[in-house]
């Protein structure tokens, strides 16, 4: 890797999918966030986020805990701090590609 | 980090991803303002009881009151709360100083008020005020974020 050079060097190539970085932003705001909200929010299939959110927790960018409210099942998503370091250079690197300024 | 053999990306391309990826955040965050309901219904919910405590007379009755208040709204906003699909990043850190002040300020206000000033509006307004404003104002912040 290095500092100098296009951009998209510094990109991430796991990020370079739009859906998976879609599911890395709506993480990155919140501690975690149930499977149906991400989905919903990136209007995908319940399909699709699972075998997505598999790729990231495999990576190490995303952790999923499965619980229960009440009797329902429910599962959790959360950003790991890998995610979150990988999430703001990819962020970085598409606002220098894009020519915006960094928020 | 896997930076290598990324494809060529143009900067529209670059921009609708940036766009694509802030609007699911953007409906990620509006879900975790329920905080500032949270904290804000705690808040009134500790002016009123407080209230409740001065003011009311008799003493059963005030007992009774404060039951029937402070029960149902902490086993429904616990329920509630168990049920939101997301929390903000660090809600919790920012959560605590206010549930101490006014969990603080209430104690000394009832330290205070309960053997001197029982039925003194002038002495339980502005306390229950004071008790509800750490909660209050961390509503108001979690409302703004």
């Amino acid at each position: 890797m290095t500092s100098t050079g296009h951009p998209r060097h510094l990109l991430d190539d796991l990020l370079t999918h739009g859906v998976r970085f879609s599911i890395v932003a709506t993480l990155d705001g919140v501690d975690r966030a149930e499977f149906a909200l991400v989905r919903d929010s990136v209007e995908i299939s319940d399909s699709v986020l699972s075998k997505q959110v598999a790729t990231l927790e495999t990576v190490g960018y995303v952790d999923v805990d499965k619980g229960r409210v009440g009797r329902m099942p429910r599962t959790w998503l959360r950003l790991t701090d890998t995610g979150r370091a990988a999430l703001a250079q990819h962020v970085a690197a598409l606002q220098a590609i894009a020519g915006r300024s960094r928020q | 980090m896997q930076t290598c053999l990324v494809p060529d990306i143009t900067r529209e391309q670059a921009a609708t991803d940036l766009d694509n990826a802030e609007r699911a955040a953007a409906r990620v965050q509006k879900q975790s303002r329920w905080l500032a309901w949270y904290s804000g219904t705690f808040a009134a919910g500790f002016a009123a009881l407080t209230l409740m405590l001065g003011l009311v007379e008799p003493a059963w009755l005030r007992a009774v009151m404060s039951v029937v208040l402070w029960l149902p709204l902490v086993v429904g906003m616990v329920l509630w709360a168990g049920r939101r699909p997301t929390t903000a990043r660090g809600a919790g850190r920012r959560v605590v100083p206010g549930w101490v002040g006014s969990g603080v300020l209430f104690t000394v206000a009832l330290f205070v008020g309960v053997p001197t000033q029982q039925g003194n509006l002038a002495y339980w307004l502005p306390a229950a005020a004071v008790v509800a404003l750490p909660l209050a104002v961390v509503a108001w912040r979690e409302a703004r974020r």
